[in-house]
């Protein structure tokens, strides 16, 4: 008979009950005085306490299912296991989500044509992200010096551009390459959507896949191949042009601050989302901790106040003074990014 | 009167001896025929067996540590939780997010010197990014205190006790630390830092470590980011993946599971000790999913692995063929994980939900843990 069977279980439920019934119905005839009586109604009282105690208990067990059988109750069943170990994952799955990328500007640039500046370094790519299941086209500017001899060991801040909104941020890629003025002093990831469809925002609909594409599948797959860290200091996100660009940079700032510290919008950013929705900052920002993230509008024309509503410490939000390109905006995340380095 | 330790304990069945005393002693004056008298004694038996069961109760919340304090225990009877609200100034955004109440030791050989028996720091900590905060046990090996391990960066072990769970039982029953201690004298296990936490994040709810819908508590966040976070910027610890695991019982092997598969960039490894795999509503989690059916589904780990890519994680499932409902969703989640994920099976025979159960199976877990995570240096 085990100790969750119901024959078990109702064997103790009655015990209890006819327990209960022959104290109350033999009460009287122990209530005479001497020490056989006493012991008498110490026995049924006894009796009565340990077979209710022991019908509850079981019922107990039974409905959470804690120990199935006597040798668990009593701990005396066999410790034995038997444990099958699959092994490890393999080091190398987030620097195998970039397919091997088409260099478009040769490493070293001894030479350079006259009247330009020193150009980053482009690289192709597209990112098939492991854990969104959601594929990108990259492409990825190293800054001038990344591959210098003297430049080995030093570590970049990341800049993600969200191109994934059509129109994005269509002459952001040639102002980089054209050498008039110094690239930024970090990796720059432009992300486009593959074949240009949308890559969904934490914010949106989809929000599962695009977290795991935005704050994990992209970061780990750049920091894998680049000399990046993970370190939210180091990893920034711009979005911009006339669609809804800035959308996601914003959000990601806000609602994963544990992986992007600071966003830039430039161009014209309107209310995204319905208002009082989880897809509206300042819904966010009413209902939780203001993030230590640093946001700066540029050239957008409204306030950001007037869309996020009060913005508290540690959250700073900014607009750039006067009219502001592309690069300038990459400029300012490349200054308030750290390298990432662990702080002793 | 805590809920916990002796003196309620003693008052009860203090009690319980004087109920007991007082119906024998008083026993005839309820002899009598008639109606009043049998309702007497029906009420005497009554009374006497509820302080008993009292008495049981709180013997068996002090030997497993179901609730730690009156406040966790009215809150689930009540269903209101007491949520501290999140400080409109972001707390805790200077200094590291955790305070050390106090230092122990663990009471094992030798072990009063920190680099023989290593250092039990109680803690709270006080998440930036969701405003929550959680008392924390963190243990540190012995190894953290010898000067040939100055420079290691230790792989680190986020520890769940179940729901409802006190995470002192983490070390006093369970006895991750001790167990921990054991494997790396019997060269089985790598040092390791192990957080010890409760999923009892907000007073008596138990939010299964998400991130509840409807701008409810972020408790996933708060376990994957602040307190990893915290940690990091506190102690000599791994600040990569590859040094970052978890491990837990019943829903904590359910949140340690779900935390990694969500935060594969944080956590490299997670054993779930009878864990489950669906999404939980109930009394005790309150709506966590804000009526969506998309978003609930999301956090059912069976739903994951079949429909979604597997994250590159390794996961230790254990269950047993008989005494545990989770055999079948075991199998089949280790049937349907994909590659890069890799899950590990520890099957028994037989072995209940209970801690003579997981008791069994620490050792075996830390040492998994143990060859799954990496020290790095600084």
């Amino acid at each position: 008979m085990g100790v969750t069977s119901k024959l078990f279980l109702v064997i103790l439920g009655l015990l209890a009950l006819a327990a209960c019934g022959l104290t109350i119905w033999r009460w009287p005839r122990l209530a005479g005085r001497g020490p056989r009586p006493v012991a008498g109604r110490i026995g049924l009282l006894l009796t009565t306490q340990i077979t209710v105690l022991l019908a509850v208990a079981a019922l107990t067990n039974d409905l959470f299912g804690f120990y199935t059988s006597w040798s668990d109750l009593f701990g005396v069943g066999s410790q034995r296991y038997q444990l099958k170990d699959s092994g490890v994952v393999r080091p190398d799955v987030n620097a195998a989500q970039l397919q091997a990328g088409k260099t478009a500007t040769p490493a070293s640039q001894t030479s350079q044509s006259p009247g330009s500046g020193p150009k980053a370094t482009e690289v192709n790519t597209t990112l098939v992200g492991l854990r969104s299941g959601i594929t990108a086209g990259l492409e990825v500017f190293l800054p001038p010096e990344y591959y210098a001899p003297a430049d080995g060991r030093r570590y970049y801040p990341a800049i993600v551009v969200d191109d994934t909104s059509d129109p994005g941020v269509a002459t952001l890629s040639s102002d980089l390459m054209s050498g008039k003025q110094p690239p930024p002093q970090a990796v720059v990831v432009i992300v486009h959507g593959d074949h240009h469809r949308h890559i969904p925002c934490v914010s949106e609909p989809d929000a599962a896949s695009a977290e795991q594409f935005w704050g994990q599948d992209l970061r780990t797959a750049v920091a894998d191949s680049y000399r990046v860290r993970l370190s939210p200091a180091a990893w920034g996100v711009m979005g911009g042009g006339p669609g809804n660009g800035g959308d996601c940079a914003i959000a990601l700032a806000l609602e994963d601050a544990g992986r992007y510290s600071a966003a830039a919008v430039f161009g014209r950013w309107q209310h995204p989302g319905p208002p009082d929705s989880p897809a509206d900052p300042a819904w966010w920002l009413r209902n939780y901790p203001a993030p230590p993230s640093r946001l700066l509008f540029a050239a957008t024309g409204e306030p950001p106040q007037a869309i996020l509503g009060p913005v508290r410490p540690p959250l700073q939000a900014m607009s750039a003074p006067g009219p502001a390109d592309e690069l300038q905006t990459l400029d300012w995340l490349a200054q308030t990014l750290q390298n990432g380095a662990p702080q002793s | 009167m805590s809920l916990t330790g002796l003196p309620l304990l003693i008052l009860l069945a203090a009690l319980t001896v004087a109920g007991f005393v007082a119906v024998v002693r008083f026993w005839p004056r309820l002899a009598a025929q008639g109606p009043r008298s049998l309702a007497g004694r029906a009420g005497a038996l009554a009374v006497t067996q509820v302080l008993l069961l009292a008495t049981v109760l709180a013997a068996a919340n002090n030997y497993f540590g179901f609730y730690g304090s009156w406040r966790d225990l009215v809150s689930v009877a009540t269903g209101h939780y007491a949520v501290s609200a999140p400080s409109p100034l972001g707390a805790a955004q200077n200094g590291s997010g955790i305070t050390i109440n106090s230092h122990g030791t663990l009471p094992i050989p030798g072990g009063a010197d920190p680099a023989r028996g290593g250092r039990l720091d109680d803690v709270t900590v006080r998440g930036q990014l969701t405003g929550l905060s959680a008392h924390a046990l963190i243990y540190l090996p012995p190894q953290y205190f010898q000067a040939s391990y100055r420079k290691t960066l230790f792989p680190t072990v986020i520890v769940s006790s179940g729901y409802p769970g006190d995470v002192t039982k983490l070390v006093t029953l369970l006895r991750y630390p001790a167990r921990l201690v054991d494997g790396i004298n019997a060269g089985q296990d790598k040092p390791m830092v192990l957080v010890m936490m409760s999923p009892m994040i907000i007073s008596g709810r138990d939010t299964e470590c998400t991130d509840v819908a409807g701008g409810g508590p972020r408790a996933g966040e708060f376990w994957s980011v602040d307190v990893t976070s915290a940690v990091e910027r506190t102690y000599r610890v791994s600040q990569d993946a590859s040094g970052w695991g978890l491990v837990g019982d019943s829903t904590g092997g359910y949140c340690a599971l779900k935390l990694a598969m969500l935060n594969s960039d944080r956590f490299s490894a997670a054993a779930s000790l009878s864990g489950y795999f669906d999404a939980l509503q109930d009394g005790t989690t309150g709506d966590l999913y804000g009526g969506d059916p998309v978003f609930r589904r999301q956090n059912d780990l069976l739903w994951r692995i079949e429909h979604l890519p597997s994250p590159p994680i390794a996961a230790l499932l254990t269950t047993s063929r008989t005494g545990e409902s989770n055999y079948g969703p075991t199998m089949q989640f280790a049937r349907d994980a994909k590659s890069p994920m890799r899950v590990s099976t520890l099957v028994r025979a037989s072995g209940g939900h209970n801690f003579n159960t997981w008791n069994a199976e620490v050792p075996a877990a830390l040492q998994w843990l143990s060859s799954h995570l990496a020290a790095s240096a600084s």
